[in-house]
């Protein structure tokens, strides 16, 4: 198992949030020191009042905070957690990524998703209905651009005629994780991603995140053979890394933490098939936050190594 | 007279100046050696045309500027420039800030029309609707880094009522915008801190679609319309004006001529001019390394 650990969410807006330069770099730091392999950060550009109201959160950009991540390590991995695809113009995102990827000497894996938020989908001028058509679009588009070589490729809303981007990334594949439960998200993952982020997702959400629920391991389990039967039926022989999340025996910021019971569930994950844990940042003081990365270090990830 | 740094472009762009370490080290020199602010500009998807007559390939401005910004503690991290229209005003909006609140309120955001056809019908960007959103994305910008709700219709979106935090720390975050046109002077006297005159000789034609600008009697000439137009809608906080010389030679070329350079500073700074842009690279690291620290002893020491 290895082990991703995400930016705080920014549930109470800048107050504790990891924004500034310096609490960054701790924090990205603490995290290669307990033996994180990766540190991720979502986006939310433009995200809703309401949604804002109800359980969501502001991000900062994930790419400006992922470089200045990347210069403060050597070797942990930087990982978008997600990326809105059809947000962004693909080729400004190749751009975006390539060259992130080269700074950091190739430790990018790119982690994107359709998204759901139609106010946020409205702020950002994308049509929600074309949302599935962009996602497919951006990742062939990233993959020509990536090349280096001259570009020929009329889009939806692009014509790009003899256009190319130099410097290439670092990798020769850059690593694509697709975010969602749905058939359609496993199947792409099959057919043209290195990862897959299921995302635990209970009954009360499956309808505004439009995807299956995940409840328990038991329903993660039950995605899987068609993720895999479909990999061997188009030919894919290599391996897929897949990262979820593990709440069993609490958070490491809580007294109260099960360190026991969470690596007892993490070997079950990983008996399935799982490979990556992601764990949030505490949001709350920076101490704390550095104290439940250095914990989860010793309690945690320790065990799963030698 | 304050002093900015950039990679002289090329195509191809030498590897190492895409390797975090050069960059680290090219933050690191230009700080020690008086530079206040590192510049890059941006071209995401170029056409071969222009690549192989004259233009030149380029990072990501924000990811370059934020590595940079990591490993220095007072540089400025400066946009010159990025090509608004390019990009969705909200992604800039939540790019700049995230920069500026990393960096401690260190950006400079240099921002510009662009002109490059190909590059627009790749980005999906009618060319024809550039100024139209090129105003769109300044107000878009102000709007979204107050942290407040922002609600605005356009033809191209519709945001009812969104936020977007962290916010930047600079308040009014610097933007400078670039180019010699009327609208443009118009622009900056109305909403920016800087103006980028953009050096324009008539053997290019017209090219870079804007008014030529081959000496310091048309920069002057340009200054005296922007000074107008501050006038006219009443404001009075000063301009940061940000030019080049070309007097005494490359600052990277070993016949390098301090003196004659410091005197073309002069002039400039008799004409207004209170930023130097200094554009510096060879394709060997060191050298361009150590052209920086030599500029910084000649040059900024001195000034």
């Amino acid at each position: 198992m290895k082990f991703s650990l995400g930016i705080p969410l920014m549930h109470r807006g800048e107050d504790h949030a990891f924004l500034d330069g310096e609490d960054v770099t701790e924090l990205a730091q603490a995290a290669e020191r307990a033996g994180f392999d990766s540190f991720y950060v979502t986006e939310h550009p433009i995200p809703g009042n309401k949604w804002l109201s109800f359980g969501g959160h502001h991000a900062p950009d994930p790419f400006v905070t992922l470089s200045w991540v990347a210069a403060s390590t050597t070797t942990l991995r930087i990982l978008t957690n997600l990326t809105v695809l059809p947000y962004r113009n693909p080729f400004l995102l190749a751009k975006t990524v390539a060259t992130l990827d080269r700074l950091s000497n190739g430790r990018v894996i790119l982690g994107v998703g359709t998204g759901y938020l139609k106010p946020e989908y409205f702020a950002m001028g994308v049509d929600f209905e074309e949302r599935n058509d962009l996602f497919d679009e951006s990742i062939d588009v990233m993959r020509l651009v990536w090349t280096g070589e001259a570009v020929n490729y009329e889009g939806r809303h692009f014509n790009a005629r003899e256009v190319s981007a130099l410097p290439r990334p670092a990798q020769s594949t850059v690593p694509i994780w697709i975010g969602g439960n749905s058939k359609l998200t496993r199947r792409r993952v099959a057919e043209k991603a290195q990862g897959w982020m299921p995302m635990p997702n209970p009954a009360a959400n499956a309808k505004s995140t439009r995807s299956p629920v995940v409840e328990s391991l038991d329903d993660l389990a039950a995605l899987m053979p068609y993720l895999h039967e479909h990999a061997a039926s188009v030919g894919r022989t290599d391996p897929l890394d897949i990262m979820f999340m593990c709440f069993d025996g609490g958070a490491p910021e809580d007294t109260a933490f099960n360190a026991a019971q969470h690596v007892e569930a993490l070997h079950e994950q990983a008996a399935i098939g799982i490979n990556f844990s992601a764990l949030n940042g505490a949001e709350g003081a920076k101490q704390q936050a550095l104290e439940a990365v250095a914990r989860y270090g010793e309690e945690v990830i320790a065990k799963f190594r030698g | 007279m304050r002093f900015a740094v950039g990679l002289h472009a090329q195509h191809p762009m030498p590897d190492a100046w895409s390797e975090g370490s050069f960059l680290a080290a090219l933050g690191r020199t230009a700080e020690t050696a008086g530079f206040e602010a590192v510049y890059f500009t941006e071209h995401p998807m170029p056409s071969d045309e222009w690549l192989v007559s004259g233009g030149h390939d380029a990072l990501d401005p924000f990811v370059a500027l934020a590595y940079i910004a990591a490993s220095t503690t007072t540089l400025r991290l400066f946009t010159n420039l990025t090509v608004l229209p390019y990009r969705n005003p909200f992604l800039l909006a939540k790019s700049v800030a995230t920069l500026d609140r990393l960096s401690g309120g260190r950006v400079i955001l240099g921002a510009g029309v662009g002109y490059l056809t190909g590059e627009y019908a790749a980005l999906g960007v009618p060319f024809e609707e550039r100024n139209e959103r090129f105003d769109e994305s300044l107000s878009v910008l102000r709007s979204t880094w107050t942290g407040r709700t922002v609600s605005v219709s356009s033809p191209r979106f519709e945001a009812a009522a969104n936020t977007a935090l962290p916010r930047p720390v600079q308040d009014p975050l610097p933007i400078w915008l670039g180019g010699n046109a009327k609208i443009t002077l118009r622009r900056v006297a109305a909403h920016a801190q800087g103006w980028m005159p953009l050096i324009n000789p008539r053997s290019l034609g017209d090219r870079r679609r804007t008014r030529h600008l081959e000496n310091l009697d048309d920069l002057g000439r340009y200054r005296a319309e922007l000074a107008d137009e501050c006038a006219r809608i009443g404001r009075t906080d000063p301009v940061d004006i940000a030019y080049l010389t070309l007097a005494g030679g490359s600052a990277t070329a070993a016949d390098f001529n301090a003196e004659q350079h410091c005197e073309g500073l002069g002039e400039n700074a008799s004409a207004g001019v209170n930023w130097n842009i200094v554009n510096i690279g060879g394709d060997d690291t060191q050298r361009t390394l150590d052209a920086i620290a030599r500029y910084g002893e000649t040059v900024i020491s001195g000034s």
